[in-house]
């Protein structure tokens, strides 16, 4: 009986996840097919889920050229904004890697005046939504030269991924004993020496997951790019509008640039994931 | 090796808000260990005995007076040029790094080579019975095997001035603790080590230490042998925290009869002679109000003494431990402990005697707590 009814559970419970996986996944799926559909296909009614799949959608979007044959298409230089989305974003996440390791150290472990005011101001950056600062930023950028440059655009990401990096490790480095530190310095090390012996390797794998969620909210950021680029800086996200065109919407082109731009956020945390998962519970376990 | 001198040493910390509330952890400290000698800074917890011990290794910053190592005042020095060894009570063992590597981690700041690392990590490890675990994660060891290998890491440096402890053996079961106790104290000896040894157990204290350092609520109770500290507390507190089970405490009041002084409990006198009670009418004590100390060791129950005093007392409970029973009576409300060998044959609500000799008791001054001696 006992058996019967732990069988039923599992049953039930296998369904529900897959009722959640269809549910989550479902809009990737029609996203893909729409990528690998004919411009006929993918505007037919009732939707088609068998036709014959095309690669021309990716290529088109890859090569960047204007597509000659049976259809028209906008001319977009998606590689070139794939690039960009990864010079900023790299240099977003370094930027708060190197300002942020620091900065989640000495609140983990120092006390000074104001510490706490100063932590919950760089979260609250977090709490206000983009747009309410997006149209003073847009100014000052244009006043400043840093309007459509590399390091204007690695500046202003870097508001959204530092505040998140600094919170997430600092829990880490309180996670850290004191002690381990106390008892390296009497054995004859410097600070510095404790950092890089003690604190930095048993930190990697926080950083490590720090660093690649700091990467995935940069890379799927659209406001700041959208508004604060110029064409030659712009990322994959805002890009992805430039295949609304006047006559009609270039849907299977919109798609498998959709589907390339969700590429690297997806292989980075499949390849990282028990990395991730363990960074995220570095604290938790132990408690 | 060296001597530690803690000179007039204070530790106070500002309150949160403001400086309005200063918080004193320790209060004018003072003490001296001698080279090879092994000092025990005995309190209870939040007594100021790990502040103590954290400033001399150099982790906590002197508010106040002055530390020296050997000649050298080391007020100013930055913990790793201070030539300390330490272990912890967490045992703070490097989790990514193996137990070897754990222990050579201070050896190698000192960029000894490899063939001389491995030589002395193999003889510390013999004599602390490691070495079939040097290739583990910390992770992976018992508590027992943790604080050998933090012992290991304290006592492979030879170049240590002082050997600082604090709280190495707490957290270990009682088997464990004994056998370490008596692993620590002839490592000492052997290596004519200098060691500043932090606890709160006195029975730690009092089978290892050469000298004992009394705290309690951040200032030095009393310093001396484990045998001064049992047989001639300095003050109330030091007679009730030394000695399990605990001195029982009768409070008295100082009366003359004729030429003649005794302190009075309950309806009992005790003789008091007169030069003691010279000096106790100059003892600041308004109240009149005196207690006498009795070691629970120092009473036999059931039967009288000669020279000394017999009380009639109720037994309240009798508790058998083995090798030795601890018989509670009751005096007027007043509970006293008597330590008897074996087995007691006293039943409780039964009436009984106590008795302990004049030699045997202790006067303080229960106002100040001072203890009233020749």
């Amino acid at each position: 009986m006992n058996g019967e009814r732990l069988t039923l559970g599992k049953v039930l419970f296998a369904v529900g996840l897959v009722l959640i996986m269809l549910w989550t996944i479902f809009p990737l799926y029609w996203v893909f097919n729409m990528s690998i559909q004919t411009p006929i296909d993918v505007i037919s009614y009732p939707p088609k889920f068998v036709f014959d799949p095309t690669l021309e959608n990716y290529s088109v979007v890859l090569l960047g050229k204007s597509w000659l044959g049976k259809y028209e298409t906008v001319q977009t230089d998606f590689p070139r904004y794939f690039l960009n989305s990864l010079i900023v974003c790299s240099g977003a996440v370094i930027l708060s890697m190197l300002v942020g390791v620091p900065a989640a150290y000495s609140l983990a472990r120092y006390n000074f005046r104001g510490k706490e005011n100063f932590a919950f101001t760089l979260l609250s950056f977090r709490f206000a939504p983009g747009l309410i600062v997006i149209i003073p930023l847009f100014i000052i950028f244009r006043r400043i030269g840093f309007y459509g440059t590399y390091y204007g655009m690695i500046f202003a990401y870097q508001l959204l991924t530092l505040p998140f990096s600094v919170w997430l490790m600092r829990g880490f480095f309180e996670d850290i004993p004191a002690e381990l530190e106390h008892a390296a310095r009497i054995d004859g090390y410097s600070w510095w020496g404790v950092f890089r012996k003690i604190d930095l390797p048993l930190i990697a794998p926080g950083i490590a997951a720090t660093a690649i969620l700091s990467f995935i909210f940069a890379w799927n950021e659209f406001l700041f790019g959208y508004i604060l680029s110029s064409d030659a800086t712009r990322p994959v996200t805002p890009s992805l509008m430039g295949f609304i065109s006047y006559e009609q919407v270039l849907w299977g082109q919109m798609a498998a640039a959709a589907i390339i731009t969700l590429l690297p956020s997806v292989i980075l945390a499949i390849f990282i994931q028990r990395y991730l998962v363990r960074g995220l519970t570095f604290g938790a376990v132990k408690g | 090796m060296a001597e530690v001198r803690v000179e007039h040493v204070w530790k106070f910390y500002q309150g949160e808000k403001g400086a309005a509330q200063r918080v004193e952890a320790v209060k004018d400290a003072t003490f001296t260990c001698n080279d090879k000698e092994f000092l025990c800074l005995l309190g209870p917890s939040g007594c100021g005995k790990t502040s103590t011990l954290r400033m001399i290794a150099g982790l906590e910053k002197i508010s106040q007076g002055d530390i020296y190592i050997g000649e050298k005042r080391v007020n100013d020095l930055l913990p790793k040029d201070r030539m300390l060894a330490m272990s912890f009570e967490s045992y703070a063992l490097y989790p990514p790094m193996t137990i070897y590597e754990n222990i050579a981690f201070p050896l190698r700041a000192r960029n000894w080579s490899e063939d001389r690392i491995r030589e002395r990590i193999k003889e510390v490890s013999e004599l602390l019975e490691i070495q079939d675990i040097l290739s583990f994660r910390p992770a992976k060891l018992s508590g027992g095997e943790q604080q050998r290998v933090s012992l290991a890491r304290a006592l492979v440096r030879e170049d240590a001035q002082v050997t600082l402890m604090d709280e190495p053996i707490s957290h270990l079961d009682a088997q464990l603790k004994a056998r370490l106790r008596i692993d620590l104290k002839r490592v000492q000896r052997e290596w004519g080590l200098t060691v500043i040894y932090v606890t709160h157990d006195q029975l730690e204290a009092l089978s290892m230490a050469d000298k004992v350092v009394v705290m309690n609520l951040g200032e030095i109770q009393q310093v001396g042998t484990p045998e001064d500290l049992y047989q001639k507390p300095a003050n109330l507190f030091v007679a009730g925290f030394i000695g399990e089970p605990p001195m029982n405490f009768l409070p008295c009041s100082l009366m003359k009869d004729k030429d003649h002084f005794y302190l009075q409990f309950s309806q009992f006198r005790f003789e008091v002679d007169s030069d003691i009670a010279q000096i106790m009418s100059k003892e600041n004590n308004p109240k009149n109000s005196w207690t006498l100390g009795v070691r629970p060791a120092d009473m036999i129950v059931g039967s009288s003494i000669s020279d000394g005093y017999s009380l009639k007392a109720h037994v309240f409970s009798v508790e058998h431990l083995g090798e030795s029973s601890v018989v509670t009576v009751d005096i007027d409300g007043q509970q006293i402990l008597i330590e008897v060998p074996g087995l007691s044959s006293e039943k409780e609500g039964d009436l009984t005697l106590v008795s302990f000799g004049k030699e045997k008791a202790h006067i303080f001054n229960a106002l100040t707590g001072k203890v009233i001696r020749k």
